[in-house]
């Protein structure tokens, strides 16, 4: 990579980054009322704009990012364990979602890869929540056990499915605004 | 109104534990955190709250804003509690139906909400006391002693700089152009889940066109001025270890010992912990 492409790419993905960060602080409501904790936010959405646009290693290091950004600012209530958290659910996402997408840079691919890495979040909250939750919490083995399917599961894939459209629906008409930017990695092949 | 808003927690003021090297607060803050997880009785959890609570008074931060950050958490501490109390096997104190409180689950729903709250209190007593910007520049140098992160060092804590910086511009770039969408009678706070990700959409794209522009900007800006990496870049403020980091080091060493010591502690218990 030459420098001037470093500069642009290092400064594209810190201002994801910062999007990420404040479309929390804007935008965040409880999906179920029995569990304020759990809320919706869609700080999701510019890190798989992000993934589409650089791959899984550039989503990652956008993950990376507004994780630590957001586990200090906004959201540092939940301290450590939220960075982690939220480290390990959305870099799932994005190294499964990269890939494919990588691979079959279609419509197609676009929506093949956002379901795979839905899928992926949930299943690895799932074992995040089975193996960290007891360490960190002290909550036992089995309580977890009984709130996989109730809660953890479908919350993951809401949240998941709603950030993962959005995405599919903002993605076309941001990447035509992005590739007019100079950065023209891959000019002619936009199409989802 | 977006102009001067703070984003973050951090409450300026000046005190000892402002003043400590960022890399000092970071340091401590990951040591306590691992020995939050060495602690294994009584003991152990009132020396390090004690600690604490030492720490919050030296920073002159009022004692509300650190119990603020707990609040998010109270259902999370009292679900906790209830499922340790009630699903712990062990000795049967109380009963009602097949309803049993135990003493272990009692002594571990304790334990659980003391490490929960230190855990939270002691990383927001961090965010508390350092500036963001600080923050990053303190990262910066102690990932460059981690041997996988020392070449991205830089480029990472760059990347974290310029985000805070881009915050509070495409916040209120983003209140303009909600108010813009909601001129043109777009809703965004009533409907369920699905009407409400509509809604965002309207927001998400011009939101995007224009962060890719000002980051198209900046990169212009950055490379006009040789911006070449972190390779003998100089900084302005460059970042000292001082008299008070050597006592803070001194300080987190005994903290260290007395902690690792109370595991071996053999003092009397109150009730639940005997």
């Amino acid at each position: 990579m030459t420098q001037k492409r470093k500069t642009r790419f290092l400064v594209q993905i810190a201002v994801l980054a910062a999007m990420s960060v404040l479309l929390v602080y804007f935008i965040h409501f409880p999906i179920f009322p029995a569990a304020p904790f759990l809320e919706y936010d869609p700080a999701d959405i510019p890190i798989f704009i992000g993934t589409f646009l650089f791959g899984p290693l550039g989503g990652l290091i956008i993950t990376a990012v507004a994780c630590i950004l957001q586990g200090l600012t906004v959201s540092s209530s939940s301290g450590i364990i939220g960075i982690m958290m939220h480290f390990f659910a959305t870099g799932s996402f994005v190294v499964v979602a990269g890939l494919i997408y990588g691979r079959m840079h279609t419509r197609k691919g676009a929506v093949i890869a956002l379901v795979c890495g839905v899928l992926t979040m949930t299943v690895v909250m799932v074992l995040w929540n089975v193996i960290m939750t007891p360490i960190f919490m002290g909550t036992p083995r089995e309580a977890v056990m009984a709130m996989i399917i109730p809660v953890i599961i479908p919350f993951n894939l809401i949240k998941g499915s709603v950030n993962g459209l959005v995405t599919f629906v903002v993605y076309k008409s941001v990447s035509r605004a992005f590739g007019d930017n100079g950065f023209k990695k891959r000019p002619a092949k936009v199409e989802a | 109104m977006f102009k001067d808003i703070t984003i973050g927690q951090f409450y300026p003021t000046d005190s000892v534990i402002h003043r400590l090297d960022p890399r000092t607060k970071i340091i401590f803050t990951l040591v306590y955190i691992i020995l939050l997880f060495v602690i294994n009785n009584l003991w152990g959890y009132l020396f390090a709250t004690a600690f604490l609570v030492f720490v919050v008074i030296a920073s002159k931060i009022p004692v509300s804003y650190v119990l603020r950050g707990l609040k998010a958490l109270v259902f999370i501490i009292l679900l906790t509690m209830i499922l340790n109390m009630f699903m712990t096997p062990g000795t049967v104190i109380a009963q009602w139906g097949f309803i049993q409180i135990t003493i272990e689950g009692l002594r571990v729903s304790i334990y659980m909400a003391f490490r929960l709250i230190l855990l939270v209190a002691g990383t927001s007593i961090m965010t508390l006391a350092t500036s963001p910007i600080d923050l990053t520049d303190g990262m910066e140098s102690c990932m460059k002693v981690v041997p996988l992160l020392k070449r991205v060092a830089h480029e990472l804590a760059m990347m974290m700089s310029i985000a805070l910086r881009f915050i509070p511009t495409l916040m209120e770039e983003t209140d303009k152009i909600m108010k813009a969408q909601k001129a043109r009678g777009a809703d965004f706070e009533t409907g369920n889940l699905i009407a409400r990700a509509k809604a965002l959409i309207p927001i998400l794209v011009p939101l995007f066109v224009s962060a890719f522009r000002r980051a198209d900007e900046l990169a212009t800006a950055m490379e006009a001025r040789c911006y070449r990496g972190g390779e003998n870049r100089t900084r302005m403020n460059q970042l000292q270890f001082e008299k008070r980091d050597a006592v803070s080091f001194v300080g987190m060493s005994v903290l260290t010992a007395l902690l690792i010591g109370s595991r071996y502690l053999t003092w009397p218990m109150p009730f639940p912990f005997g």
